[in-house]
Formats: structure tokens, sequence, C-alpha cells
């Protein structure tokens, strides 16, 4: 009973705070700017002039150009990764390029002259001149495999090359399909629309799409709410006050973050109402069954578990030092898991990252394939959150000890004011 | 003369550490999770532009943090003392620290063998720091609220990453990485001007 009345009177606190307001309009200028109205997709027809490219699912394809690339790298000696989405350059020692020739070797059946060769040749047949007159050079090196090399052999050279270059490279066994890109065919296209309508039920790949562009914004913004909050007491001085109150420590922090969380999961449940919509406007006229929960599904499971955790640590470490610390700390991981999903935007080896991308609405299959790892996911930073909550009572409690008084009484730079 | 020599002495004293530190502990993990070296003039400007120009939200933003308590504001209020002096004194501080350590930063992207222009990316990176520090200054002196001065500024920053110049025009934040350096002429005028607005809107609030 008396964490409900605090649960209400915190949400009532929030509706009134200024930064609740920051938020809303942080939130929705970045879903408005970026998403906006929804791209409906309509069925691909035959004849059409593309229907894209895929990541092929060809062994011998995916092996061919990815031996290309090394052999391009190691030719020029450029090899690059990246870890986090910018490119790293690797200078590699002689033994290291020599243990890459050797794998080179290993994978192609030809010594280091006659893959030289055979590169030079593709590049001169790859060249084509532009109108400017300018030569610029078309397609992929491709370097075929030797007869009896498997695909696990490759994988496991592969990524061996990959530990040599100190990961995050295009060699690593997630990353080696995207290294053959080919043309989508119309039965390609075809299927992935049927996915789409079918299996996805046409919603399903728009609620993902809708929880990619809040999952990055989400990945940030809760951590003012959560900052202005734990700051609130000490500017208003009520932390005294507060302290002296009979309520329980995790009473009263449990019930100030879940009140936080729910008014912060609340604009985004409204937000999708606008793509929902939009989608089903399509779905009722052209005869399509549309999952009508489905962005509310997505948004719970796929966004709550980042709310959850992204304030959690906002509420711990501001209870620990009562400054805006957090922020600088979450500005960092928000930076860190933004660029290193780039590689994977649309959808699949969601890994451990805060911010799970799935900017396609036709990524069933890469999505379906994936799943276990994003469900983990979300597990994982969920038990999280709750960890850092359980932290934050600790912190609380020994505060209204008397302990952990970081900053002091003395330490408010009161001297130095007046000094001024 | 000596009164501004004293508010700068204090000020690099007690105000600025926490915030300097922060933006040189953001620096010094750059080579962990980035390349510093043999990049070209696009990977350099993204690195620059997106990484780098971070420090203009830790560095300018907080300058009025020091009167954050209204109790205070209200003290300083009464003296005869003009607080917009003080704040110009504490920006060119900012200012002059990022400075050099965007300096030190592109220094070691040379020594790495990075291929760019030196003068107009060190100028490209700073017009980029003024304009995300300048919004935040007039946020926080607009709201009163420190995290609404980091919060603004990372909005910025997000719709410059998802739709580019597509809203912003040229005051997109990372035109530099696009090829376009004469663009950051808009947003040095627009940061510079931001960061006087926002000591005009603090004084105006506070009456000093």
């Amino acid at each position: 009973m008396r964490f409900m009345s605090l649960w209400i009177h915190e949400c009532r606190q929030t509706v009134k705070s200024l930064i609740f307001y920051f938020y809303v309009a942080f939130v929705a200028i970045f879903f408005l700017t970026n998403m906006g109205s929804v791209n409906i997709r309509k069925e691909p027809v035959p004849g059409q002039e593309s229907y894209g490219t895929k990541h092929s699912d060809d062994p011998l394809k995916v092996m061919s150009c990815t031996l290309g690339s090394l052999e391009e790298a190691y030719y020029h000696d450029h090899f690059q990764t990246s870890p986090v989405g910018f490119t790293k350059h690797v200078q590699l020692s002689d033994e290291e390029k020599a243990e890459i020739n050797q794998i080179l070797e290993d994978m192609t059946g030809m010594d280091e002259t006659q893959r030289q060769n055979n590169y030079e040749k593709q590049v001169q047949e790859n060249t084509i001149q532009l109108d400017n007159g300018a030569y610029t050079q078309v397609g992929v090196i491709e370097l075929e495999s030797a007869p009896g090399v498997g695909y696990e052999q490759f994988v496991e050279n592969m990524e061996r090359v990959d530990a040599i270059l100190g990961g995050g490279s295009s060699y690593a066994e997630k990353r080696l399909s995207s290294n053959a890109s080919v043309d989508m065919t119309y039965e390609d296209a075809l299927e992935q629309y049927q996915n789409l309508v079918e299996k996805d039920r046409f919603t399903g790949g728009y609620a993902r799409l809708f929880c990619d562009y809040m999952g990055i914004v989400l990945g940030i913004a809760p951590i003012f709410m959560a900052v202005t909050r734990g700051l609130r007491d000490r500017r208003s001085r009520m932390q005294d006050v507060v302290y002296i109150r009979s309520v329980s420590s995790a009473t009263l922090i449990l019930s100030r973050y879940l009140a936080m969380v729910f008014m912060m999961v609340l604009p985004v449940i409204l937000l999708s109402f606008l793509p929902l919509t939009q989608c089903l406007l399509y779905t009722n006229g052209a005869g399509i069954s549309a999952d009508v929960l489905a962005f509310l599904k997505y948004s719970l499971w796929i966004l709550v578990p980042e709310i959850l955790v992204v304030s959690a640590v906002g509420m711990m470490l501001t209870e620990l030092t009562q400054t805006a610390l957090a922020i600088a700390v979450q500005v960092f991981w928000w930076f860190l898991s933004l660029f290193s999903g780039v590689s994977d935007i649309y959808g699949g080896n969601y890994g451990w990252n805060l911010i799970p991308r799935n900017n396609s609405v036709l990524n069933y299959q890469k999505y379906v394939e994936d799943l276990n790892q994003l469900v983990t996911n979300r597990i994982f930073y969920t038990f999280l959150a709750f960890a850092f909550v359980i932290l934050t009572v600790l912190i609380y409690e020994r505060k209204r000890k008397g302990g952990l008084d970081i900053r002091g009484k003395i330490h408010a730079n009161r001297k130095i004011q007046s000094k001024i | 003369m000596e009164k501004y020599m004293q508010i700068g002495k204090y000020n690099l004293k007690y105000n600025i550490p926490p915030h300097f530190i922060i933006s040189v502990l953001l620096l010094l993990c750059s080579p962990l999770i980035l390349g510093l070296g043999n990049l070209n003039r696009f990977d350099t400007a993204k690195i620059l532009e997106m990484y780098v120009a971070l420090v203009g939200i830790i560095m300018i933003t907080p300058v009025f943090l020091p009167e954050h308590n209204k109790d205070i504001r209200d003290l300083l209020s009464t003296k005869a003392f003009n607080m917009a002096v003080v704040y110009g004194i504490r920006v060119l501080q900012a200012v002059v620290l990022v400075m050099i350590m965007v300096s030190i930063f592109i220094a070691v992207l040379k020594m790495g063998n990075c291929d760019f222009p030196t003068i107009p990316y060190f100028f490209g990176t700073m017009a980029g720091i003024l304009a995300i520090g300048g919004t935040g200054m007039v946020f926080y002196a607009l709201t009163d609220q420190v995290v609404v001065g980091y919060m603004i500024p990372l909005l910025y920053y997000l719709i410059s990453y998802g739709t580019k110049d597509k809203y912003l025009g040229k005051l997109y934040l990372f035109s530099m990485s696009d090829g376009r350096v004469s663009d950051k002429l808009y947003l040095a005028i627009v940061g510079i001007l931001f960061i006087g607005l926002g000591i005009w809107i603090r004084c105006r609030k506070t009456r000093c």
C-alpha cells in the first residue's frame, strides 16, 4: 500500500517536472526526424530493374570473396578492422604477415607470386574508365579456394586472421557473409515479402524497425531523467528530510525507479501508434491480416530492458556521486554500442550490444536465426538493471545512516564562491 | 585586472578540473576503440567530428555550474560585479583548454600518418565543439538545469547522425566527413553566437 502511494506520488512528480517534457521532446523529435512516416513495402513484381542486394549464403562464394579481400589487404599491406564502426588500420609485424601469407597459401593452394599475378590480372580486368577520364575499380576481387578446403577449415583460418588483426575485422565468423554481396532475384525478394506478410503479419517487421530507431534514442535519453531525479532532493534540500522518514530505502528507491521507468515507457508506446495506424490503414485495404499488438509486444520486450538498465545506471551513479557523472558514463557506453552495431544494422548478430539493430522491415529471417541471442541479451540487461537498483538501495541505506558522504558539507564550493 | 586574474585562477583550480579530467579520459580512451593511424581524410574527419567534438559538451556547457544553487545566484546579483565578464572568462578558459586538447589529438593523428589538411580540420573540429557547447549553454541558461544543457546538444548530435543535412542544412555537424569543410564556418558563427546568447540569457535571468 505504501509502495503504491509512493509510486503514484512519483508519477505525479514526474508529470510536473520540466525534464519529463524535455525527455518526451527528445524521443519524439528523434522519432519524427529519423523514422517519421512509414514507407509501406509493396509486393515485388517480375521484371523489376533491381531487387536490391543480399549477403550470399553460398559457402563457395563467401570463401572466394573473403580470400580475395584478404589477398588485396596482403598485397597492399593495408589491413583494417572496425571494432566500433570506426576504421582502424592495423600494422602487422613480419611474423604476422608471414602467418597470413601461409594461411592464404593453405586456403588457395597458390604461392605468393601466383596470387599476386592473379590479383593484378583481376584488377586490370575490373578497372574501367569513367566519363570524366578517371579510372575506377568495379566489382570485388575473388580468389578461389583450393580443392579439398572445407568451409569449416576456412572459417577456422579466418578466425585466426581476425585474431591476428586484433578482432573486429570482416574475417570474423559472424561477418564472413558480408564479404560476399550478391544481387537478389525476384524469388528472393518475393520470399522476403511473404515472410513480412505471413510470418511477421506485416506489423512485426515495422515494429522491429520502430524498435531499431527508438533503441538508439533510448540508449541515452533515460539517463537524463534518472540523473535529474537523483539530484532533485539535493537541489531542493529535501535530502535530510527524506532520509529520516520511516519508509524503507528499498520501497523508496524501487517506487521512484519503477515510476520513472513507467513514465518513460508511456510516450514510447504512444509514439508507436503513429506507425501502427499507418500499417493498419494499408493492411485493411490490402486484405492482409496484421498483428495489432506487434508494436506493443516488441516495444515491451526489446525497448523496456534498455530503459530499465540505462535508468538504473543513472540512478546508481547519481546516488553514489550526487553529480551528473552518470551522463558521461552513459554517453560513452551509448557511443560504443551505437557504432559497434553499425556492421549488423539490418539485424542478426545481436551479441551483448545494448542497442540491437533491426533497420529493415524485411529482416525476418536474420531476426529468427539469432532470436536466442536477442532474448538472452534482453534478459541479461533486465537482471543487470535490477542488480544496479539493489546497489542503489544499499548506497541509499548507507547514506541514510551517515555514510558515503562523498561531497560532504564543506565541499560545496562555498568558500570559493564567497571570494568571487 | 587582478580581480579577473583571480576569477580565472579559481575557475582553473576548482571548476574546470572534473570536466577537464573527463575530457582527457575520453580522449585517452580513443586508441582503445578507434584507429589513430594511416587514416584517410574522411575517416579522420569522422573521428574528429563524432568523437573528439564531444568534449565541447563536457567543457563548455557547464560554465554556469558554480552558480547552480539559486541562493548563490541571488547573492551574486546583489554585488556590483558584472557576471557576464566572469562567464566570459570561464568560456575563454574552457575554449583554450579544448584547443590544446584538439591540437594534441591532431598531432597524434599526424604522427600516426593520417592524411588530412591540418589547419582546416583543426578549425572544423573547433567549430563543431563551439556549436554543441554553445547549444548546451543556451539551454542550460534557459532552464537552469545542467542536465538539459547536456541533453539538447546530444539531440543535435543524434539528428545529425540520423538525418545528415536533411533538416540541419549548413548546420549539419558532420559535414567534414562528407568532404565539406567550408560548411564549418556556419557552425563556428552559430557556436559563438550561442555562447553569447547563453551568457546574455543567464545575465537577464539573474539581473547581473
